[in-house]
């Protein structure tokens, strides 16, 4: 395993940081903001932040003085690849499924008709 | 979903009836699973020790209950008819010849709905007895261990990622006919625009569907299914894996740490002639970095992370179109 994809699994290993994560999908958060929902201390916050940092699954701000957290698509894309392409690939499977199926169905009718 | 007593009954039988929300294969695999039974089955608080188990038509469950307080209660069950995913019969003992509370119980699986409704009667030596257990608390004792066994195929299904639900115009034997019969499968089956070749189809549990897709650049890359369980018209399961040309299992050629093998699993129910087809997906005979792999990747599909993924599904939609 590359160490760039230990080190998301480590991250998104814990509960409280995949909530974090859920949270930050809606958009760029403060600190203050992100602790809110969470019956945390600040330090354990902090390490949280830390770990999802290090993992490239976040990013923040260092000019802006309340440091915004942002989330970082790009290793969520290589873990969740192989399952969305999955998904993508039986949705097409399926819409061509249901089409054969309403023609199929269409042809039998005709052909009861004609009896 | 409460329980329900079944009336009009002989004096030395009792039955009981309730509805539990999950589809119907899964609860009587749940049943006649070794591996599973033994996770729910006994009331609260008591736990199961097995001395032997063959599920199976003159096969047998060897095992004592373990009360709360280390009590040990003798069980043997004798499997007489099992007929999946319907019906299910066998004598119940304390493993003695002439045990006089030993009875007799047949177990019926109904589907209701997306639901199932299960039917049990237990036959009694006589009506005494039968009154002795209803004043027992036989109908707790069965919603109790109902409401376990719905907790546990609920916590198998979450163990699944699930991929996808779709309805579909179309009586559910028909949808099902199309995933199982090769004159369907031809027509609707492999992605648009790639050649697929199928170099074997072998619809029986432990057979092996087995092709090969001719990628634009001229790669081939090849598949196979292996069946697993095949329930006409409501479940279809099987092992998927990248292969190779003599049909071998080979890794994700991108992703050395997924998981070698999946098992896919497709539940059809039907309403009104509108089939619903629900698709799942999990690891399957994983080491614990395929593990890894696979919930760190189930996880973050199923939090969704709004909009992000929704940009690479129209991204890998494009490519793939």
């Amino acid at each position: 395993m590359t160490d760039q994809l230990s080190a998301t699994f480590a991250a998104l290993a814990d509960p409280t940081r995949r909530a974090i994560l859920a949270r930050l999908s809606h958009g760029e958060t403060t600190v203050k903001d992100l602790i809110a929902p969470f019956d945390l201390s600040p330090p354990a916050i902090s390490k949280h932040l830390k770990v999802l940092e290090n993992s490239g699954l976040i990013s923040r701000t260092r000019t802006a003085q309340w440091r915004p957290c942002k989330l970082e698509p790009q290793p969520l894309k290589e873990v969740a690849d192989w399952l969305s392409q999955y998904k993508i690939y039986w949705d097409q499977q399926l819409d061509r499924l249901d089409s054969y199926l309403q023609e199929l169905q269409a042809n039998q009718a005709k052909g009861n008709k004609g009896n | 979903m409460s329980v329900t007593e079944l009336q009009g009954l002989p004096a030395n039988e009792l039955g009981f009836t309730r509805v539990i929300n999950a589809p119907r294969s899964l609860v009587f695999d749940a049943w006649t699973n070794p591996e599973s039974v033994i996770k729910w089955w006994g009331p609260d608080g008591f736990t199961t020790t097995v001395r032997t188990i063959n599920i199976a038509e003159g096969g047998s469950w060897d095992y004592d209950m373990v009360g709360p307080d280390g009590t040990l209660y003798p069980n043997l069950i004798q499997y007489r008819e099992i007929e999946a995913p319907q019906h299910l019969s066998y004598h119940h003992s304390e493993g003695n010849v002439d045990d006089p509370s030993a009875f007799d119980v047949t177990v019926t699986f109904e589907e209701w709905k997306e639901m199932t409704k299960i039917t049990i009667r237990m036959k009694f030596q006589s009506a005494e007895i039968a009154e002795t257990m209803r004043e027992f608390g036989n109908s707790e004792t069965f919603d109790n261990i109902t409401s376990k066994l719905e907790d546990f195929v609920a916590e198998e299904l979450a163990g699944h990622f699930h991929v996808t639900t779709r309805t579909i115009k179309a009586p559910r034997q028909l949808v099902f006919d199309c995933f199982t019969k090769p004159e369907h499968l031809l027509k609707w089956w492999g992605p648009a625009g790639m050649t697929m070749e199928v170099a074997n189809v072998d619809l029986r549990p432990g057979g092996l569907y087995h092709y090969c897709l001719a990628i634009p650049n001229g790669d081939k890359m090849w598949g196979r299914f292996v069946y697993h369980q095949i329930i006409s018209p409501e479940l279809l399961s099987y092992f998927v894996s990248f292969s190779d040309k003599a049909g071998g299992i080979t890794r994700h050629p991108m992703s050395p740490t997924w998981p070698a093998e999946m098992l896919s699993t497709a539940f059809f129910s039907e309403i009104d002639g509108i089939t619903t087809l629900a698709l799942y997906v999990k690891a399957h005979n994983a080491s614990a970095e395929e593990l890894a792999t696979f919930e760190a990747g189930k996880s973050s599909m199923e939090q969704g992370f709004g909009g992000t993924f929704s940009q690479l599904e129209a991204y890998l939609a494009n490519i793939l179109d």
